[in-house]
C-alpha cells in the first residue's frame, strides 16, 4: 500500500484530503506545518507528498525544496488556493511534480497521484 | 473509483470548530488595529485568518459563507498591500463581516441552514474597493487606452516647463512680459487636457490656480511661490499615474498608501477634528465670556449724565449683541463635545455574544434611546461601568438555559438598557430578567467580610440591603476580560458615577429582575473657576464673574456707611470676608485671617501682609470678597446641588476637583445680594 503525506495548517482540509486517499486505498500520515513534514518525511518515507503552499513558520516552496535536497527523487504534489500563474511556475522550477488548486476534485487529486506514483 | 467529496455532518463540525478559531484570531487582530492602526503584522495575520476561512468554505458547498469570506478576503489583501488604510469606517465593516460570519458559522450544522442575505454588506464592500482602486493609481488608470495617457503626460511636461519659467521670472525679479495673460492661457489649455483624461486632482488645483491669477492685478512674488509649490504637487501626481514620463522613478514602484484623511471623508460626511482644537476653541471662548462680562458690566455702569447719549446707546446695544453672540458661540462648541450614547451602544452586541459564546446561556439584547447625546467627557466615563454592569448581568444574572426553563422561563434571558432624557437628567436602565439579587445573601456576605457590622444589619431594610453590593471589597475579583476593563467590583461603579456628578441605583426581585438606573446631569459643563480657601475650606467663584483680583492692604478698609469698604478705580467697593459671609466664623478668630469687623481696630488678629480680595460682579454690581488663599484657576466639572442645598443663595452648584475634593462653587448673585439684606 503507498502512504501519501498530506501538509496542510488546517485540520479541516487534512481531514477532507485524508478521506479521499483513504477511499482510494491509500495509507495516510499528517503534517501540520513544515518541521512536522521534513521530520516525519525522514521517517516514515512517504511515496508522494501532497504540500499546502500558504503555511505560517515555513512556505511550502521552501519544504519541497528541504525533501527534494535530500531525496531529488521525491514526488511532491502542490495544491495551493493561489490560482496566480506565477506560483504554479515557482513550483515547477523548483521540482514539484504537478500543481493541483483547492478546492480539490476528489477524482482529478486520485487521478494525479495514481499517474505519477505508477509512472515508474 | 474515487469517493466524491460529500459534505458530512462531521465536515461541518470541524468546520465550525476551526471556522471559530480563525474568526477569534480575526477579531482579536481587528481590535489591535483600533488601537495601532500602522501595525502590519496584525494586518497579515488577520488576513491569513480569514484566508483560512475562505480556504475551508471553499469546500463547505455553502454559498453565502464562501462569498462573504471571499470579499473579506479581497479587503484584507487591499489592506495588505495599502492600497486602503486602516481606518474606521473600514474597520467597522470588517467587524460587521466578522458577526455576520460567526452568525452563519454557528448555524452551520444545523440541518435548516437558512443563507443570509449579504446584499447590504456587499454593497459597503464595493464602495470601499471602488474607492481604494481609485486611489492606487497604477491600477484602473492605466488600463485606459495609453496613448492618451502618453500624449498628456508630455504635453503636461511643457506647461509644466513654461509655467515654471514664469515662476521664476517673478522670483528672479526679471518677469516675463505679458506674463499674466500667458499663465492664464497656458493653464486654460492644461486645464482642459487634464479634465479629458479624467485628472481630477491635477485638475482642481490648475483650477484655483486660474481662479486666483485673474483676482489680482499682477503676478507676484507670493504668488510665485506658491506656483512652484502647486507645479511640483502635479509634477508628483504625473510622475505616479505614468511611472515612464519621469524615467527616475522605478516601473515597480508600489503605489503610495492612500491618503488617509482624503479616503475617510470619501466614506463619512463627518469631519475629524482634533479634540485639541476644541478644548483650545472652548478656552478661548472661556476668555472672550470673560471680556464680555466686562463689556456689560461697562454699558451697565454708564454715567447717568451720558445714559441717553447716543453713544452710550449704541454702546449699550453692542454690548447686548456680542453678549447673546458670546452665549450662542459657548453652546455651540458645548454641542461639538456632545456624543450620541449609540457610540458605546455599538459595543454591547459583541461583547454579549464573546460572553456567551462558551457558555449555556442565550441573551437578547436590546438598546433604547440611542440617539440621547451628552458630553463626550461623561461617555468616556460611563463606558467602563456600563460594560461591567452589563458583564454582571449575563455572567451573573442571567441563568444557564436549562435553569431558566425549569424556572418556566423563556429560554433566552433579556437584558434591556433604556436610556431616557427627563428634564437636566439622563437616566440609564439596565435590567435583566435574571435571577435577581437576594438581600439575605447579601447581607451574609457583607457580614463576612466584614464590611458591615452585625447590629447595623437588624435595622436595614431589604431594599437598603441591596447597596451594600456598592461597597469596595464586596465581590471577587472577577475574571479579567479584554473587554471590561480593571474594574474591580460595583464600587468603583458607584465611585464613577459620583465622579461625574450622577447617581446609580438598584432594584430587585429575586427570580424575577434586577435593573441598575444610573442618572446623570446632562449640563455637565466644565466651569472655569478660581479656586480660594477661606475658614479652612476650599471654595470656588466662577471665572466668568471675577473682574479681577487684587492685593489689598488692610489698612485701606474704611468704614462706610458702617459697612468695610475701599476705594477702588474711583467707586467704593464694599469688602467682606468669605469666612464671615459663609459664617464659616468659628475659624475666623483662630485662624490667621482677617475679620473685617472690630478685631482689625482692636489689633486683636496680628497684621497679614495683603490681602487676597477678588473683585466679583454681577450685572452693575461689585462686590470685594476677601479670601485667605487664592490658589487656582481650574476648568472642573460642576455638577448641580440637591434640593436641600439648593436653596442657599450664595452657592451655585459644585463641583470635584481632579484630585476628589468637593468644593462648592459661589454664586454670585447670592453673595451680592446678601449684603444687601
Amino acid at each position: 500500500m503507498k502512504t501519501i503525506l498530506i501538509v496542510d495548517d488546517s485540520a479541516f482540509i487534512r481531514d477532507l484530503h485524508r478521506d479521499i486517499l483513504e477511499s482510494a486505498d491509500f495509507q495516510v500520515i499528517e503534517a501540520q506545518n513544515g518541521m512536522e513534514a521534513l521530520t516525519l518525511y525522514d521517517d516514515k518515507k512517504p511515496d508522494a507528498v501532497l504540500m499546502d503552499l500558504l503555511m505560517p513558520e515555513m512556505d511550502g516552496i521552501d519544504v519541497i525544496k528541504n525533501i527534494l535536497a535530500k531525496d531529488p527523487q521525491a514526488i511532491t504534489i502542490v495544491c495551493s488556493t493561489d490560482k496566480q500563474k506565477y506560483r504554479k511556475k515557482e513550483a515547477k522550477e523548483v521540482g514539484a511534480k504537478a500543481f493541483i488548486s483547492k478546492p480539490v476534485d476528489g477524482d482529478e487529486l486520485i487521478e494525479i497521484i495514481n499517474k505519477l506514483l505508477y509512472k515508474e | 473509483m474515487a469517493k466524491k467529496i460529500k459534505i458530512t455532518a462531521r465536515m461541518k463540525k470541524k468546520f465550525q470548530s476551526e471556522a471559530n478559531d480563525h474568526l477569534d484570531q480575526f477579531e482579536k487582530m481587528l481590535f489591535v488595529l483600533e488601537k495601532e492602526p500602522q501595525n502590519l503584522d496584525a494586518v497579515d495575520s488577520a488576513f491569513r485568518a480569514i484566508h483560512g476561512i475562505k480556504g475551508n468554505s471553499d469546500y463547505i458547498g455553502i454559498s453565502d459563507i464562501n462569498t462573504l469570506s471571499h470579499e473579506l478576503e479581497d479587503l484584507m489583501d487591499e489592506m495588505r498591500s495599502q492600497s486602503i488604510p486602516v481606518v474606521k469606517p473600514v474597520l467597522t465593516l470588517l467587524f460587521k463581516g466578522l458577526d455576520l460570519l460567526r452568525e452563519m458559522n454557528q448555524q452551520i450544522t444545523s440541518p435548516d441552514y437558512q443563507e443570509k442575505n449579504l446584499s447590504h454588506i456587499h454593497n459597503e464592500i464595493s464602495k470601499i474597493k471602488t474607492i481604494a482602486v481609485d486611489q492606487s493609481p497604477d491600477t484602473k488608470k492605466t488600463r485606459r487606452s495609453i496613448d492618451i495617457i502618453g500624449v498628456f503626460s508630455q504635453s503636461a511636461k511643457q506647461h509644466l516647463t513654461q509655467l515654471d519659467d514664469i515662476a521664476a521670472g517673478i522670483l528672479n525679479n526679471v518677469p516675463i512680459k505679458d506674463d499674466k495673460i500667458i499663465l492664464i492661457r497656458i493653464v486654460k489649455t492644461f486645464l482642459t487636457s487634464a479634465n479629458y483624461v479624467g485628472m481630477k486632482d491635477i485638475a482642481s488645483i490648475l483650477t484655483e490656480i486660474q481662479k486666483k491669477s485673474e483676482n489680482i492685478n499682477q503676478l507676484d512674488q507670493s504668488f510665485a511661490k506658491t506656483l512652484q509649490l502647486e507645479l511640483s504637487r502635479i509634477k508628483e501626481m504625473i510622475s505616479k499615474i505614468y511611472p515612464k514620463s519621469t524615467p527616475s522613478k522605478p516601473v515597480n514602484a508600489p503605489p503610495a498608501p492612500a491618503d488617509i484623511d482624503t479616503f475617510s471623508d470619501l466614506l463619512t460626511s463627518e469631519m475629524k477634528i482634533d479634540l485639541a482644537h476644541v478644548d483650545r476653541y472652548m478656552n478661548q471662548i472661556a476668555e472672550l465670556g470673560i471680556f464680555k462680562n466686562h463689556l456689560n458690566y461697562l454699558s451697565q455702569s454708564i454715567p447717568e449724565e451720558i445714559k441717553n447719549h447716543s453713544w452710550a446707546r449704541s454702546l449699550h446695544d453692542i454690548s447686548y449683541k456680542i453678549s447673546k453672540m458670546t452665549d450662542n458661540l459657548k453652546s455651540s462648541v458645548m454641542k461639538l463635545r456632545l456624543v450620541k450614547i449609540n457610540t458605546i451602544y455599538e459595543r454591547f452586541p459583541r461583547i454579549v455574544k464573546n460572553l456567551c459564546q462558551n457558555s449555556d446561556r442565550l441573551v437578547s439584547l436590546s438598546l433604547e434611546g440611542k440617539d440621547i447625546a451628552m458630553d463626550r467627557k461623561i461617555i468616556e466615563e460611563l463606558i467602563d461601568p456600563l460594560i461591567h454592569i452589563i458583564r454582571n448581568a449575563v455572567d451573573h444574572g442571567i441563568e444557564d438555559k436549562q435553569e431558566r426553563l425549569k424556572k418556566k422561563k423563556e429560554a433566552s434571558g433579556k437584558i434591556s438598557v433604556v436610556a431616557s432624557q427627563e428634564g437636566n437628567h439622563v437616566m440609564i436602565e439596565v435590567t435583566d430578567d435574571g435571577k435577581g439579587l437576594d438581600p439575605d445573601i447579601i447581607k451574609q456576605n457583607a457580614l463576612k467580610k466584614g464590611l458591615i457590622q452585625e447590629s447595623t444589619l437588624q435595622h436595614i431594610s431589604d431594599d437598603e440591603a441591596l447597596n451594600l453590593i456598592f461597597l469596595p471589597g464586596f465581590s471577587t475579583t472577577p475574571k479579567p476580560t479584554p473587554v471590561s476593563g480593571r474594574g474591580v467590583g460595583l464600587d468603583v461603579v458607584s465611585h464613577a458615577m459620583k465622579h461625574v456628578g450622577g447617581s446609580i441605583a438598584i432594584s430587585s426581585a429575586k427570580n424575577q429582575y434586577t435593573t441598575f438606573r444610573l442618572t446623570l446631569p446632562i449640563s455637565m459643563i466644565v466651569k472655569d473657576v478660581l479656586l480660594t480657601e477661606a475658614g479652612g475650606d476650599i471654595y470656588a467663584f466662577p471665572l466668568s464673574s471675577i473682574l479681577e483680583t487684587i492685593q489689598i492692604d488692610e489698612n485701606i478698609i474704611q468704614r462706610i456707611n458702617n459697612k468695610p469698604a475701599i476705594a477702588y478705580k474711583d467707586n467704593v467697593l464694599p469688602i467682606r470676608y468669605l469666612g464671615e459671609i459663609l459664617e464659616a466664623s468659628d475659624l475666623v478668630e483662630n485662624a490667621s485671617c482677617v475679620n473685617t469687623s472690630d478685631s482689625v481696630k482692636n489689633n486683636k488678629i496680628p497684621r497679614k501682609e495683603k490681602l487676597p480680595v477678588i473683585v466679583l460682579m454681577h450685572g452693575s454690581q461689585l462686590s470685594g470678597i476677601i479670601v485667605d488663599r487664592i490658589l487656582d484657576s481650574e476648568g472642573v466639572l460642576s455638577k448641580p446641588l440637591s434640593h436641600h442645598l439648593a436653596v442657599i443663595p450664595e452657592f451655585s452648584s459644585a463641583a470635584v476637583l481632579g484630585d476628589g475634593t468637593i468644593v462648592l462653587i459661589i454664586n454670585p448673585a447670592g453673595i451680592i445680594t446678601n449684603e444687601n439684606g
